[in-house]
Formats: structure tokens, C-alpha cells, sequence
């Protein structure tokens, strides 16, 4: 295995192109410590991103929070510019794991690497991000909903490909994040949900981000639907989140949970999100 | 093979790794520092927590080569230069904050985070501080009263401390 530590974007570009599917990206590596056990012969290339200064930046750019590939789970939960814009993801970096876990792990790990709990996405998913993707050092970003990544799983990133950071609309100041476990750190989420909405009187383009209640992290549609441009009442909350459970589920039972366990997480959680995102303060 | 060069306990240490190795291997096969255990390997258990420029991190999981040009901490360096053990392996041993003893260096190091962070920590506080810390004796209150203890000793000694700094500039004739 050949080891690389690129000081530039292009330059991790050149080398994916080198070893295609031979290569591997390193950010945090607590995913990738796992699967290269055993593995590692197979691997051409171990390409170590932490030299590429430009994708642990977080920063605001006008409407937009940037928030690089490279930032720290820890990173996102305490800067202040992300606890301000889009609180929903601090709350969930918080969420993560330990604090063991926090201060390695990465956004863009957690976003492919597949993860279909990963905290981090379903608030990503739940406040529309866009993510940029650089492909060759000739063509110019690609930007992708972070929606379109999730439903196509691991493979939404072809071998070549480079996640080099999110962007997230600011405006999102409504939001909530909730989540149940078995064990707080470094255990799954039986069940997530993410809920952000404009801010404004009426609840505008809310979003319902649920992780658990299906194979991949998915928007509960129905449930927004029954929010969209009404005012927030707790009746109504208690409506989407019932949609939610019954429409817009469809999860499935394994070792950590039942099925219908995972149905009534769902409906709990969800109308715990909105109301904590829009009720009485 | 890649060269690597980290400050460990206050020591500059050079190696040659393997791209994929652990920092935890790197620890106790290539440098012997075998007070980090290994338990999961996966990083559930937090028995491999070690701290890199002061942050906890499951060494199972860290690279070897992300170590380069950083200062780890094990618990190996938890005691002053005189040898005396740190508040916190006192308290452990007070307050017999271990059973079988697998999970108390990273117990200790998780801990040890906690009080540079927060020097005067209550139970809820430590708890949280040890989410990531598995005892498979499940002695979790016994630790819980050590670091609270300890943080205490801590605190008294960074105050006598800080007073004998300021005496010259204080002391009255």
C-alpha cells in the first residue's frame, strides 16, 4: 500500500485518478481503521486528506454556512457560527458517540461511509445541504442534494470522486434534533429524527429528516405535508408526527429493535422534534 | 513503510509504520508502552483512550500516521517528574475505583480530559465525561467518587500552586 498526504485538492484528485478504486481517502479514519483490517492488501493507495487545509474550514459565505469535509463532529458542535445558523447540527454532532468518537470523526467520513443512522446526515438532510463534490482537477464542482447522495447509499460517490465540503442555506433557526439509543456513546440510533422549518409566522418548508424508519435516512414527506404554511399548534404536531409513523415509515425489525418499536420511535420522536423546534419557549 | 515522529509523554519517539497501522499498535508494540489496552478494537469500549494534543481519541482507530508531529499523552505519563502518581490514580486507588483494572488507563485518560476541561465536574458531568468508557466490573460509582475526588485534590493544588507563584509579587514586609 502506497501512502500519500497531498497538500492540495487537485493534487488528492490526481492521485484518485491514478488508483481509481485502488485508492482510499483517509479523513478521520474511524470507519476506515475498521474496514481496512485484513483488507489492507487490497488497498493501492491510502490517500491522508489532513494536509488539505481548505476542507476543515468552517465559514459563513453570505446565506450560507460552508462547513469543509474535514470538520470534526467536536468541531461542528461547539463553533459558534454553526450553533448559531444551523443549530440542528450542532445538536446532532453533539449527539455523537463519545467524546473519543467526536474528536476524530468527520462530516464528510460520516456523509460516505454510508452510515444509514449517521446523526450528522439526517440533520444535513433535514436542512436541505447541498454537497460539492470535485470529480477532476479540470472540471469545476459538482453540487449535489445531500437527499440524492442518501437514497443512492455508498455508491452515490463514484471511485474518483472527492466530497470536499456542505453548504446549508442559512435560515433555519426553527429545528430540533432528537434521537433514542440503547447506550448513549458510540451506539446507533434506534430512531432519529431531524426537524427544521423556515422561520417565519406559518411553518414554511418544513422538514421532517428521519434516520431508522427505513433502510436509508429519509424526509417523512406525508408529515410535512400536514405543517406546511399552517400555524403550529401541539394538535397539529401530534398529527404530522402520527403521518410520519404511519405514512412515511416503513422500517424494519433487527437485533437492536422491533419494527413496530422503531414505528412508535417515529411518532415520539417526531412530535417531540416539532415541538421543541416551535413551541413555547 | 512511513516515518512517523510524535511526542509521547513528554519524549520525541520516531518510527517507521505501515500506512494502516494504529496508533494503539504503534504504542505497545513498536514504542512498548503497553499500559493502553486493547479491548473492543472497535471503539466501543474506550480501554485504548490515549490523548492526542489533549483530546481523548480511541487509539484503536487512530492512525499511526495522523499521530505525526503530535504530543500523546498515556497513562504511562499521568505521573509528575518526581514519580509520584497523579491525583486521579490516587483517588482510583482510595476510593478503589477499579476491579479487574482493564478499563482504568482510559478511564484515567477520559478523566484526565474532563479536568482540563472542567476543573470542578459533579457526578452527571464525570458520567458524561466517561460515556465512552466501558467497565466490564460495572464499578462505575466507585470511579464517578474518584474523579470527583480527585478533581478536588486538583483544584487544591493548582491554588497552593498559583499562590506560590504570586507570593514574591504579594508578600508584605
Amino acid at each position: 500500500m502506497q501512502y500519500f498526504e497531498p497538500n492540495f485538492v487537485d493534487e488528492a484528485l490526481v492521485l484518485l485518478d491514478r488508483f481509481g478504486s485502488q485508492a482510499r481517502l483517509l479523513a478521520g479514519g474511524t470507519r476506515l481503521a475498521f474496514a481496512l483490517r485484513g483488507d489492507a492488501d487490497k488497498v493501492g493507495a491510502l490517500v491522508n486528506l489532513k494536509r488539505i487545509k481548505e476542507l476543515s474550514t468552517v465559514s459563513l459565505r453570505e446565506q450560507t454556512l460552508y462547513v469543509g469535509a474535514l470538520a470534526t463532529a467536536a468541531t461542528i458542535a461547539s463553533h459558534p457560527a454553526v450553533r448559531r445558523h444551523v443549530p440542528v447540527l450542532a445538536q446532532a454532532a453533539i449527539s455523537m458517540g463519545a467524546r473519543q468518537l467526536r474528536s476524530v470523526a468527520t462530516i464528510g467520513g460520516n456523509v460516505c461511509s454510508g452510515d444509514p443512522a449517521s446523526d450528522l446526515c439526517v440533520a444535513l438532510l433535514a436542512c436541505d445541504a447541498q454537497c460539492e463534490i470535485r470529480r477532476s482537477s479540470s472540471d469545476p464542482a459538482l453540487v449535489v442534494p445531500i437527499e440524492e447522495l442518501l437514497r443512492k447509499g455508498q455508491s452515490a460517490l463514484e471511485p474518483g470522486s472527492l466530497l470536499v465540503g456542505l453548504r446549508i442555506q442559512l435560515g433555519w433557526d426553527r429545528c430540533a434534533y432528537q434521537k433514542m439509543t440503547t447506550r448513549r456513546a458510540f451506539e446507533m440510533s434506534l430512531v432519529a429524527v431531524a426537524f427544521c422549518c423556515r422561520n417565519g409566522p406559518s411553518l414554511d418548508q418544513p422538514r421532517v429528516a428521519i434516520a431508522g424508519a427505513a433502510p436509508t435516512i429519509v424526509r417523512a414527506r406525508e408529515a410535512e405535508k400536514v405543517l406546511a404554511g399552517k400555524a403550529f399548534t401541539l394538535g397539529r404536531a401530534r398529527d404530522a408526527a402520527r403521518a410520519a409513523g404511519a405514512r412515511d415509515a416503513a422500517p424494519q425489525t433487527d437485533w437492536r429493535a422491533s419494527a413496530e418499536f422503531r414505528r412508535q420511535l417515529v411518532v415520539t420522536l417526531t412530535e417531540r422534534a416539532i415541538v421543541a423546534a416551535c413551541g413555547e419557549r | 513503510m512511513q516515518r512517523v515522529r510524535l511526542q509521547v509523554n513528554g519524549s520525541v519517539r520516531e518510527a517507521m509504520v505501515e500506512p494502516q497501522l494504529s496508533l494503539l499498535r504503534l504504542l505497545r508494540d513498536e514504542l512498548q508502552l503497553t499500559g493502553t489496552k486493547e479491548g473492543c478494537s472497535e471503539g466501543y469500549c474506550g480501554a485504548c483512550t490515549v490523548l492526542v494534543d489533549g483530546e481523548p481519541v480511541n487509539s484503536c482507530l487512530f492512525f499511526a500516521v495522523d499521530a505525526d508531529h503530535k504530543n500523546v499523552t498515556t497513562v504511562e505519563g499521568l505521573e509528575d517528574a518526581q514519580g509520584r502518581p497523579h491525583p486521579l490514580q490516587s483517588a482510583f486507588v482510595q476510593e478503589g475505583g477499579l476491579q479487574c483494572g482493564f478499563c482504568t488507563p482510559g478511564m484515567l485518560m477520559s478523566a484526565v480530559a474532563l479536568l482540563e476541561a472542567n476543573p470542578s465536574p459533579d457526578e452527571n458531568d464525570v458520567r458524561l465525561a466517561i460515556a465512552g468508557n466501558i467497565c466490564r466490573c460495572t464499578g462505575y460509582q466507585a470511579i464517578v467518587s474518584a474523579v470527583v475526588a480527585a478533581a478536588a485534590v486538583v483544584r487544591k493544588q493548582d491554588a497552593q500552586r498559583s499562590a506560590r507563584e504570586r507570593k514574591p509579587m504579594h508578600s508584605r514586609p
